[in-house]
C-alpha cells in the first residue's frame, strides 16, 4: 500500500485535532459532552475506578503495616474524641433548632441547606496545569454544576462539570487558576477573593492595605457568593504581602484540605440557586 | 494494538497513582503517557509517534477537561519530531534515548505554552524536576516499551547481531 507523503499525512492528523476540538467545544457549550469525549471517557472510567480503589488499598494495608504500634493509642484518642465531639454536635442542633424557631419569629429568610453527598476521588489532574478531580457522584446522585464540595479540614472546591451518563463529576479544586472564592478572615472579618494560581498554596487578594491580616489567621468563606455558604474554612495565611503602589493587601493561603492527598469528600448537593 | 493499550494504561496510571507532584522536586511529576509517546516514536518512527502522540493528547485533555485541541497538537509535534531523530541519529546511540526523553518533555512544555500561555503556569524547579523524571522513566521503560510493543523490532535486532549485512532500518 502507497504511503501518502509527510505534509499529507501531518496536515490530516491536524485537521483530526480541530475537528476534535472544534467538537468538543461546541458540545460543551451546549451543556453537553461530545460523543468521542464521551466514548474516551467510557473507556477510562472504569479502570480508574478500579486503580483508584486498588491505590487505596494498597495504602491503607502500607499505612496499617508501618504504623501498628500508633494505631491502637490513635484509635483510643479518636473515640474520645468522638465523644467530645457528639456532645459538641447535640449542643450545636439545640442552637440550631432554636436559630430556627426565631428566624421563623422574625420572619427571615432560611439559609439555604441542601443535604451532603459522600462521594471517593476517582481520578485526579491528569496534566501538571489544571489542579481537578474527578468524583463518583453526579447527575444520578442529584449533584449539579456549583455544588460545592469540601472535606473535614475544609473546601476542597467545586462542582464545575457533571457527567450525565457516567454518575462522575469534574471538581475545580482551590489551587486551579481559574478558582476564585469570597473570604474573609475570621479574627478581623477583614474580606478578600481567594484565588488559585496553579501552585499548592492560593492567593487572597484585594485586602485593604490596612486590613489586619497576620501569619496563622484562619481564613473562611464570606458567603457574598451564592455559591460558597458563609463560614466554610479555607486555610490559614502562611504569609502577608504589603503592596503600597495598589494600596492593597494580598496574602498566600495554605488550603486546609490536603488536595494532593484526597479520597473521599462530601458535596452539598441541592443546595438552592 | 499494544501500543495503544499500553497508552491508555499509562494514562490510567499516571491520573491515579502518579497523580501528586513530588513535592522536593518543586511538585515536579513524571508524565507517563508523554514517556510512551517518544519512546514507541524512537522505535516505530515518526509517523507511529505522531499518532500516537494525537491519541494521548486527547486521552489527556479529555481527561483533564481542560485544553483539549492543545494538548492534542503539542504531543502529536513531539511524537512526529521524537521519531523523525531515529533517522538523524544511531539508534546505537546511548545518548539517544534521554536526548530525546529530555527534549520531548521541554518541546511539549513549550508547545503548551505557546498555543495556551494563559494556562502554563510552570514554575523553573518544577519544569527541570518534570525533565529529570520523564528522562529518567524514559530510559528505564524503553527497553521494556521495545518488548512489549516491538517484539518483531527485537526478533530482528537479534538476526542483525547474527548476520551484520541484514539492514536493521524496518
Amino acid at each position: 500500500m502507497r504511503r501518502s507523503s509527510a505534509p499529507a499525512f501531518l496536515l490530516t492528523l491536524l485537521a483530526i485535532c480541530v475537528a476534535l476540538a472544534a467538537w468538543s467545544q461546541r458540545a460543551r457549550g451546549q451543556g453537553s459532552v461530545a460523543l468521542p469525549d464521551s466514548i474516551a471517557l467510557g473507556v477510562l472510567r472504569p479502570a480508574q475506578t478500579a486503580f483508584a480503589k486498588v491505590g487505596a488499598w494498597c495504602s491503607d494495608v502500607g499505612r496499617v503495616m508501618l504504623r501498628r504500634g500508633d494505631i491502637s493509642q490513635e484509635n483510643a484518642a479518636l473515640r474520645a474524641q468522638i465523644a467530645a465531639l457528639e456532645n459538641r454536635s447535640e449542643r450545636l442542633l439545640r442552637y440550631q433548632r432554636e436559630n430556627q424557631e426565631l428566624r421563623q419569629m422574625l420572619k427571615m429568610p432560611q439559609p439555604p441547606n441542601g443535604r451532603l453527598l459522600a462521594a471517593e476521588v476517582v481520578s485526579r489532574d491528569a496534566t501538571e496545569y489544571a489542579r481537578r478531580v474527578v468524583i463518583n457522584a453526579g447527575a444520578p446522585q442529584g449533584v449539579r454544576a456549583k455544588d460545592v464540595v469540601f472535606n473535614a479540614q475544609g473546601v476542597i472546591g467545586q462542582v464545575i462539570e457533571v457527567d450525565r451518563k457516567y454518575g462522575t463529576s469534574t471538581v475545580l479544586l482551590l489551587t486551579d487558576r481559574m478558582a476564585g472564592v469570597g473570604a474573609m478572615v475570621r479574627r478581623t472579618a477583614a474580606r478578600g477573593l481567594v484565588q488559585g494560581n496553579g501552585q499548592s498554596v492560593c492567593q487572597m487578594t484585594y485586602l485593604d492595605l490596612h486590613a489586619d491580616v497576620r501569619e496563622g489567621d484562619l481564613v473562611v468563606t464570606s458567603g457574598d457568593s451564592k455559591i460558597f455558604p458563609k463560614g466554610l474554612v479555607l486555610g490559614r495565611v502562611r504569609k502577608v504581602i504589603k503592596d503600597k503602589t495598589y494600596s492593597q493587601t494580598s496574602a498566600e493561603i495554605e488550603p486546609a484540605a490536603r488536595l494532593d492527598q484526597l479520597s473521599a469528600v462530601w458535596v452539598r448537593v441541592q443546595a438552592g440557586p | 494494538m499494544r501500543l495503544f493499550f499500553l497508552l491508555y494504561l499509562a494514562l490510567v496510571v499516571q491520573t491515579t497513582w502518579l497523580a501528586n507532584g513530588l513535592a522536593w522536586l518543586g511538585g515536579a511529576r513524571l508524565d507517563l503517557p508523554l514517556v510512551v509517546v517518544i519512546s514507541s516514536a524512537l522505535l516505530g518512527g515518526w509517523r507511529l509517534g505522531a499518532m500516537l502522540g494525537l491519541a494521548a493528547g486527547w486521552f489527556c485533555g479529555v481527561a483533564a477537561d481542560y485544553n483539549l485541541g492543545s494538548f492534542m497538537v503539542s504531543r502529536m509535534v513531539v511524537g512526529a519530531v521524537s521519531g523523525a531523530f531515529d533517522r538523524r541519529l544511531s539508534p546505537d546511540n546511548p545518548l539517544l534515548t534521554p536526548f530525546c526523553m529530555a527534549g520531548g518533555t521541554v518541546l511539549a512544555h513549550l508547545m503548551f505554552g505557546l498555543m495556551s500561555p494563559a494556562d502554563f503556569a510552570q514554575p523553573w524547579p518544577r519544569l527541570l524536576g518534570a525533565i529529570g523524571l520523564n528522562t529518567l522513566a524514559g530510559c528505564a521503560l524503553h527497553p521494556l516499551i521495545a518488548r512489549f510493543a516491538f517484539p518483531s523490532l527485537q526478533q530482528d535486532m537479534g538476526q542483525f547481531v547474527q548476520a551484520p549485512h541484514v539492514s536493521r532500518r524496518i
